[in-house]
C-alpha cells in the first residue's frame, strides 16, 4: 500500500451547521434577545468540538486485473484503502493493521469512486466491502472501447473527519493498460504469386515435396521409386514419376498509413487501419505464414516478418502507440531493410487515401516489384454545409478526385478495395460488416496476386 | 476532411452524456428515513413552542421531505432554518423558555447529523456511528443549557455584547466560507 496525502476542506455539513448557528446568533444581536443564544448554542458547540482540521492521510492500493487486453474485453479494478496517521489510536500497530481508528465517523465515510478513462466504459460495480469498519475494498469492472495505451481511469477517495466537518480527498492514478485492437476475421487468405523458399502450407507452382499433385515427368536418377506412375510408364514404355507441388509459406507485409486520421473516435480511419492490420496478422500467423508490418507517419517503423502467435502480439504491441506519432517528413522506403520488406512479399496497405505521401509510398512499393493491394479505410465523406451549393460542388469535386486517384493507382497495377464499407464510388463491397475482412479482400483470393517489375 | 467528419462526433457525445442519471435518487434509505423522523420531531417541537408560526413549520416539513427523497443538500438546510426561525420567533415573543429553546436547538443539531449520515451514503456501521454522536449531542445540550441559564437574568444592552456577537458571527462566516 502507498501513502496518500488527503486534501482536507470544510464540508457542506459544516457550512450547514454554521448557517443554522448563525441565524439565531444574528437574531440575538439584532433583536437584543439573549434567549436566542440558547437556540444557537448546540450548533456552535458542535462546530467548536470538531473545528480541528484533521491531518491524517490514507493508505491505498489499486490493482488492475491485466496490463493488456483486447478491445471489448473487461478489466477488474480493485482498490483497498484505509485511513492512516493520527486517526489510529496510539496502542494500535498500523503496520500490522491491528490498530483501531479513533473516529468511527471518519471510518464509516471513507469511500471510493471510479471515474472511467475516455477509452473505457464503466461496467458492473462497484462492489464495496467495509472490513471491520477500518478498510474499504471496492471493485469495479470497465470495458475497453478503443485500442491504444490508456489509463483505465482514476479512483477518487473521499474521507470525512470525526463529526463530518471536514472532507478529505485523494486521487489514485491507475496504471496504463495496453489495449490491443480487436482483430477482424479473415477466412480466406490472399496469396502472392511467388512464394519464397520457406516451408509452409501453401502449394507453390514450383515442384517440391508437398502432397498436392503437380504433373508427370520422365524418371531421373535420384527419384524415389514410390513416385513412379505405373499407368503412364506402361502406356509410354519409359519410367515416369509424379511431380508434387512444393508447400511454402507466404510473406505478407501490412502497411498502415498513420499520416491522417478521419472519422468518429473509435471508428476513424486509423482505428480501422490498425484493426485491419491486426486481423491480417492473426490470420497469416495462424496459417504459418510470415507477416510483417510497416507504419508510415511519424518515424518510419517496421516489424520484420515472422510467424506464430508471438509475432502477432509483437505486431499488436507495436501499433498501439501509433496514434501519437506525427511527422512532416515523407517516408523513405529505401531505409526499410531487406529483411523487413522481403522481395516479392505481398503488401497490403491500409490507408484513407488522404495524404499524398502514403500514395507515393504505394506507388514506390509497386515499382519495387511488390504486389500491392490498397485497402481504403475511409468510411465517411465530408459533410457539406446544409443548403450550400458551393459545398455540394466541392463534394462532387472531391468524389471525382478520389475516383481519379483510384484510376491512377489501378493503372499502376495497384488494385484498390474498400473495408469495411465501400471506397468512394465503388460497387463490390457495399455494406460489408467490419467484423470480417473477407468482403474487402475476397476478390483477391480467387487468384494469386502478381507482382514483378513494371 | 478532418474538420467536418470530426465535428459530427460532438452531438453524439453530448447525447451519451445526457442519458446518464445518477443512481439512488428518490430511493429513501434507513438513514434518510431516520433523518426525516428527526426532522418531523424538530418541526413539530418548533410548532408546539410557537403555534403561530405553523406556516414555517409546514414549509420546513416540505423541505425535510424533499431532503429525505432527493438528497438535495439545500433542502435539509432550509428545513433546519425553518425550525430555527419558528422557535426563534417564539423565543423573541417571550412564549418559549430558554431551556426549551436549548432542547429545540439540540434537536435541530441531531437532525443535521442524521442528515449528514444519510447524504454520505454510508450504510454499514450506522448504529455505531449514532452511538459515537451521543457525546457530541450531550455536550451540545450541556452548552445550550449553560447559555440558557446565563441568559436568564436580564442584562442591560451593552456595546461589548453586540461586539462579541458580531465577532462570533464573523468567525462562523469565516468557518463556513469555502477554502
Amino acid at each position: 500500500m502507498t501513502d496518500l496525502p488527503l486534501t482536507w476542506a470544510v464540508s457542506s455539513h459544516a457550512r450547514r451547521v454554521a448557517s443554522v448557528a448563525l441565524l439565531p446568533l444574528l437574531g440575538a444581536v439584532l433583536l437584543g434577545q439573549p434567549g436566542l443564544l440558547a437556540l444557537a448554542a448546540p450548533a456552535a458547540a458542535a462546530l467548536a468540538l470538531g473545528a480541528r482540521r484533521p491531518r491524517y492521510g490514507a493508505r491505498a492500493l489499486a490493482r488492475v486485473s491485466a496490463e493488456r487486453c483486447f478491445e471489448g474485453e473487461e478489466l477488474a479494478i480493485t482498490v483497498e484503502a484505509e485511513l492512516a496517521g493520527e486517526a489510529r489510536r496510539p496502542g494500535g500497530d498500523p503496520a500490522a493493521g491491528g490498530g483501531e481508528l479513533a473516529g468511527m465517523a471518519a471510518v464509516a465515510s471513507l469511500s471510493a469512486r471510479l471515474v472511467p478513462g475516455r477509452a473505457f466504459e464503466a461496467g458492473a460495480g462497484p462492489h464495496v466491502h467495509v472490513v471491520a469498519g477500518e478498510r474499504v475494498i471496492a471493485q469495479w469492472r470497465v470495458r475497453a472501447l478503443r485500442w491504444g495505451r490508456w489509463q483505465p481511469g482514476r479512483v477518487e477517495l473521499a474521507a470525512r473527519s470525526r463529526g463530518g466537518l471536514f472532507t478529505g480527498r485523494a486521487v489514485i492514478a491507475l496504471p496504463a493498460v495496453a489495449v490491443f485492437p480487436r482483430p477482424p476475421a479473415l477466412s480466406r487468405l490472399v496469396l502472392p504469386a511467388r512464394l519464397r523458399d520457406r516451408i509452409g502450407d501453401h502449394a507453390d507452382r514450383r515442384p517440391g515435396d508437398g502432397v498436392e499433385f503437380a504433373g508427370v515427368r520422365q524418371f531421373a536418377p535420384g527419384d524415389r521409386l514410390r513416385r513412379v506412375n505405373w499407368p503412364v510408364t506402361t502406356r509410354r514404355g519409359a519410367l515416369h514419376v509424379n511431380e508434387l507441388a512444393g508447400e511454402r509459406a507466404a510473406e505478407v507485409v501490412a502497411v498502415i498509413d498513420a499520416f491522417s486520421d478521419a472519422g468518429l473516435p473509435g471508428e476513424s480511419s486509423l482505428d480501422r487501419a490498425v484493426r485491419g492490420a491486426a486481423g491480417l496478422a492473426r490470420a497469416y500467423t495462424r496459417a504459418g505464414d510470415r507477416f510483417g508490418l510497416i507504419t508510415l507517419g511519424g518515424p518510419l517503423r517496421w516489424v520484420t516478418p515472422g510467424c506464430g502467435r508471438w509475432q502477432f502480439y509483437q505486431i499488436a504491441e507495436s501499433v498501439i502507440d501509433v496514434r501519437g506519432w506525427h511527422s512532416y517528413v515523407s517516408p523513405d522506403l529505401a531505409r526499410v531493410p531487406r529483411a523487413a520488406l522481403p522481395p516479392g512479399a505481398l503488401v497490403v496497405m491500409f490507408t484513407p487515401l488522404l495524404d499524398d505521401r502514403a500514395i507515393a509510398a504505394a506507388a514506390d512499393l509497386r515499382e519495387r516489384g511488390h504486389p500491392v493491394i490498397v485497402v481504403d479505410v475511409l468510411a465517411a465523406e465530408p459533410v457539406p454545409p446544409p443548403r450550400s451549393r458551393a459545398g455540394e460542388l466541392a463534394l462532387r469535386a472531391w468524389r471525382l478526385e478520389r475516383r481519379a486517384l483510384r484510376y491512377r493507382l489501378e493503372s499502376l497495377g495497384i488494385p484498390v478495395t474498400g473495408w469495411p464499407g465501400r471506397p468512394a464510388e465503388a460497387e463490390a463491397t457495399v455494406g460489408a460488416p467490419e467484423a470480417s475482412l473477407d468482403p474487402g479482400l475476397a476478390q483477391f483470393t480467387r487468384r494469386r496476386v502478381g507482382g514483378g517489375a513494371r | 476532411m478532418n474538420g467536418p467528419v470530426a465535428a459530427r462526433s460532438r452531438p453524439r457525445r453530448r447525447a451519451r452524456r445526457g442519458l446518464r442519471l445518477p443512481p439512488g435518487r428518490l430511493a429513501p434509505t434507513r438513514a434518510s428515513l431516520a433523518a426525516a423522523a428527526l426532522g418531523a420531531a424538530m418541526l413539530s417541537g418548533a410548532a408546539g413552542l410557537a403555534p403561530a408560526t405553523w406556516p414555517l413549520a409546514v414549509a420546513g416539513a416540505a423541505a425535510a421531505a424533499v431532503a429525505a427523497l432527493t438528497r438535495w443538500p439545500a433542502a435539509g438546510t432550509l428545513a433546519a432554518l425553518a425550525a430555527m426561525a419558528a422557535a426563534g420567533a417564539g423565543v423573541a415573543g417571550q412564549a418559549v423558555s430558554a431551556p426549551a429553546a436549548a432542547a429545540e436547538g439540540t434537536l435541530v443539531l441531531a437532525y443535521l447529523l442524521a442528515l449528514d449520515l444519510a447524504e454520505s451514503g454510508v450504510t454499514a456501521g450506522a448504529a455505531r456511528w449514532a452511538r459515537r454522536q451521543l457525546p457530541v449531542l450531550a455536550a451540545a445540550l450541556g452548552a445550550a443549557l449553560l447559555v440558557a441559564l446565563a441568559s436568564l437574568p436580564h442584562l442591560p444592552p451593552s456595546p461589548w455584547l453586540i461586539t462579541a456577537g458580531v465577532a462570533a458571527a464573523g468567525a462562523a462566516l469565516l468557518l463556513a466560507a469555502p477554502r
